[in-house]
C-alpha cells in the first residue's frame, strides 16, 4: 500500500472503490481492501484530510430527459469557486445516468461520487442522507453544499442532524475566512445579511437557487467517476401514487405580472393574464388580492404566500409592505407601477412609475401587440 | 391518539417596524402572532383529532410565547407546553431540535404523530422538523400538502413542485406542513372561556435534562458572526411621460422590444 493520498477520494491507501469504467487516478488504491472502521483515525491517518467540498447535485427528470438541476451545477461552480481543493459531487441514480457527471465536470467538478442501486430512483431523505454520510466518512470534506430546493431543503437537514453539523439555510454568498467559511444568507426579509459560521466539520449550507450564477462550462473539462452502493433505509412509509406535473403555479416563471389591492378586479385579472402570455410569464398577486377571493392562495406572493425570483418582477397595484417583500425582494430585475408616490415598493424597484397601473398595463398590451 | 405540534411565535411583519439604524426588526414591543405556517399545522391537528384523540401544541420561546400557545388553546388544541429557560436563548436550528427531542423523549413519548409549519417566517430555515424526526429517530416529511387518517395509517400528500406523492404512512412520524387555509378560524367566546382552563405547563432547562452546553447558544453548532445591513441597491429609475411612452420604458427596460 502505497503512503501517499489517493488524489480520487484524499484516503490513504485505503480506496477499495471499485468502479466498472474508470479508476483511481494515481494508481495508489489497491482495490477490495478494507480497514476496520476507525483504524485510520487510531493510527492517525486521517490527520488534516478534510479539505475540498461535496455537492448534492439533484437530477430532475427520467429517462432521456434526465440532467442535472441548474441548481446544483451553480452550487458546484460555487464550490469550486472557493479555492484549489478539490470538488465532489454526489448523484444519486441509475447507472445510465452516469452521462450526467460530464456536465458536473466542466462545472468544476472533480470526482462524481454516482449512488446507484434500487430503489435509488425514488427521493428520499434519510436514505440519500446515509449515502453522502458514509461517502463524507471516506472522503472528509471541509464542506458540504447542496442547492434550497424543496428536495435539497429536506436532505440537508436530515443529513445535518445525522452527522450532529452545523447548517446555514439558503445562502446567497460564501466567503472563504481562513479556514472556515463564511455563509452569507439574508435575514429579516432581506434588509439585512447575517455571516454565519459552522463550528463542526464538513460546514454545511444550503445555496439559493439562482444566487450564483453559473459561469461559462469549461468545455472538455474531466473528471473521476466513482460508484457507491445505494442502501436504503428503512421507511414507514409506501408510496401510492406519483405524479410528475408541475404544480398549478409556476413557481419557475421567468416573468411574474403581480397584482395588488390597487388593482384587485376580475377585468383587470383577465388583462394582466393577457400581458403575462406575451410576456411568456405568469401572473401572481399580494395578500389582499387573495383576502378577497379574486384569486387562489397559490398565487399569492409574500410572507404567507410564496416566495419568488424571476427575472422580471412587475407589481400594479401593490404597495410593497414588508409581508409582501419578502416574498419577491430576491427578483432580479423589479418594476413598480402604482399611482401613489409614497408607497414602498417604488423605492426597492429598478424602474419605478407612478402612474394608473390600468392604462400602463393596457398600453404594454397594444405595444406588444403592434410587433 | 395524541398529535403533538411543534409551533413558534414570530414577530408580526405586517405591522412591525424596522429600526432605521440597524435594519433590524424592532423586536421590543413589537407585534408578536403565531407563526402561519405553525397555523396550517394547527389546523392540520385539529382537522384529523377523533372523538377520544388529543392535540398537545408545544413551543420553546421566551415567556411571551405563551400568548401563541392560548391562541391555539382557542383554536382547539387540548393541552400546551411552552418550554422556556434563559439558557435557551440563541438556539440554532440544532439546539432547538435537540430541546424539542428531550422533551418528545421525557414528556409525551407516546405520541401518534408529530406536526410542524414548514418554516418560520423570522428565520426562514425549515430545518427543525427534519432535525427534530432525526435526532428523536422518527421519519421526517416534508412540504406536506394535506394529511388524513385512513385504515389506521396515515394518507399524506407530499409536494415538491415538480413532483407530487400519495404516501402511507405508519407510526409516528413528523409532518412538516406546507399549506392551510389562510383565512384562520375566529374563536367563538365559548372557545376563549374554555381555553382559559387548558392545562399550560411550563417546563424549564432542568426539568428536560438537558446540560447547559446542549442548548441556547452554547449547544448551537452554527453562529451569527457578523449582522450587515443591506444597502437597497436597486436604482428605482423613474419614467415620465404618456402611458404608451412608459410602457415602452418598460418593455425596453425588461429586454422585450
Amino acid at each position: 500500500m502505497s503512503g501517499s493520498n489517493c488524489s480520487t477520494c484524499s484516503s490513504r491507501g485505503t480506496c477499495d472503490i471499485k468502479d466498472d469504467d474508470s479508476s483511481c487516478s494515481t494508481g495508489t488504491c489497491s482495490g477490495g481492501v478494507r480497514l476496520p472502521p476507525g483504524i485510520t483515525s487510531v493510527y492517525d491517518l486521517d490527520k488534516d484530510v478534510e479539505r475540498g467540498t461535496m455537492v448534492w447535485a439533484e437530477v430532475e427528470g427520467e429517462g432521456d430527459e434526465a440532467r442535472v438541476s441548474v441548481a446544483s451545477l451553480e452550487a458546484i461552480s460555487q464550490a469550486a469557486s472557493l479555492g484549489d481543493e478539490r470538488v465532489f459531487a454526489v448523484m444519486m441514480g441509475p447507472a445510465n445516468h452516469r452521462r450526467l457527471a460530464d456536465p458536473m465536470f466542466e462545472f468544476g467538478a472533480d470526482t462524481v461520487y454516482h449512488v446507484r442501486g434500487q430503489g435509488v430512483e425514488s427521493f428520499h431523505a434519510l436514505s440519500y442522507a446515509q449515502s453522502i454520510s458514509e461517502i463524507i466518512d471516506r472522503v472528509k470534506p471541509a464542506a458540504f453544499l447542496c442547492a434550497a430546493t424543496p428536495r435539497g431543503r429536506e436532505l440537508a437537514p436530515c443529513l445535518a442532524a445525522k452527522r450532529g453539523c452545523g447548517l446555514t439555510a439558503d445562502c446567497t454568498g460564501l466567503r472563504v475566512d481562513g479556514p472556515g467559511l463564511q455563509m452569507i444568507r439574508p435575514a429579516f426579509g432581506g434588509n439585512v445579511l447575517a455571516n454565519v459560521v459552522c463550528h463542526t466539520l464538513p460546514q454545511m449550507a444550503t445555496l439559493r437557487p439562482g444566487a450564483f450564477p453559473l459561469p461559462d462550462p469549461q468545455t472538455g473539462r474531466k473528471g473521476t467517476v466513482m460508484t457507491w452502493t445505494y442502501r436504503p433505509q428503512p421507511s414507514a412509509s409506501r408510496i401510492l401514487s406519483v405524479l410528475n406535473e408541475p404544480s398549478s403555479y409556476d413557481e419557475g416563471s421567468e416573468v411574474l405580472v403581480s397584482l395588488g389591492a390597487g388593482m384587485c378586479s376580475e377585468d383587470d385579472i383577465k388583462t394582466a393574464e393577457i400581458l403575462a402570455s406575451l410576456l411568456g410569464g405568469s401572473v401572481s398577486c399580494s395578500r389582499a388580492v387573495v383576502e378577497q377571493g379574486f384569486m387562489t392562495a397559490d398565487r399569492q406572493v409574500g410572507q404567507s404566500g410564496r416566495v419568488v425570483r424571476p427575472r422580471v418582477y412587475l407589481a400594479f397595484g401593490i404597495s410593497g409592505a414588508l409581508q409582501h417583500r419578502v416574498g419577491m425582494s430576491d427578483s432580479q430585475f423589479i418594476i413598480a407601477v402604482n399611482s401613489d408616490a409614497e408607497a414602498p415598493i417604488h423605492a426597492m424597484a429598478d424602474i419605478s412609475v407612478v402612474a394608473d397601473g390600468r392604462l400602463v398595463m393596457q398600453a404594454m398590451i397594444d405595444r406588444l401587440r403592434k410587433r | 391518539m395524541k398529535i403533538l405540534v411543534m409551533v413558534k411565535q414570530v414577530p408580526d411583519a405586517e405591522n412591525v417596524e424596522l429600526d432605521p439604524q440597524t435594519g433590524n426588526i424592532r423586536r421590543d414591543g413589537a407585534e408578536r402572532m403565531l407563526n402561519p405556517y405553525c397555523e396550517f399545522a394547527l389546523q392540520a391537528a385539529v382537522s384529523l383529532r377523533e372523538e377520544g384523540d388529543e392535540v398537545v401544541v408545544v413551543t420553546m420561546g421566551p415567556r411571551s410565547a405563551e400568548e401563541a400557545l392560548r391562541y391555539c388553546l382557542e383554536r382547539g388544541a387540548d393541552r400546551a407546553y411552552l418550554l422556556t429557560d434563559k439558557d435557551f436563548a440563541g438556539s440554532d436550528a440544532w439546539a432547538t431540535a435537540t430541546v424539542l427531542s428531550r422533551f418528545l423523549q421525557l414528556h409525551e413519548p407516546d405520541h401518534d404523530i408529530v406536526l410542524t409549519g414548514r418554516q418560520a417566517i423570522d428565520g426562514d430555515t425549515g430545518q427543525v422538523p427534519a432535525e427534530l424526526a432525526v435526532i428523536s429517530g422518527l421519519e421526517p416529511f416534508y412540504h406536506v400538502r394535506s394529511v388524513s387518517k385512513q385504515d389506521g395509517m396515515w394518507r399524506v400528500t407530499q409536494d415538491y413542485g415538480d413532483e407530487v406523492r400519495e404516501l402511507m404512512i405508519s407510526g409516528s412520524c413528523v409532518l412538516s406542513i406546507a399549506s392551510g387555509s389562510l383565512e384562520p378560524k375566529v374563536p367563538s367566546m365559548v372557545d376563549v372561556q374554555e381555553a382559559q382552563g387548558k392545562p399550560l405547563k411550563v417546563l424549564d432547562r432542568e426539568s428536560l435534562d438537558l446540560k447547559k452546553s446542549e442548548a441556547g447558544l452554547a449547544g448551537s453548532r452554527t453562529r451569527v458572526v457578523k449582522i450587515v445591513n443591506q444597502v437597497h441597491t436597486r436604482a428605482s429609475q423613474k419614467l415620465q411621460g404618456t402611458p404608451a411612452e412608459m410602457a415602452d420604458g418598460i418593455l425596453q427596460a425588461g429586454g422585450w422590444i
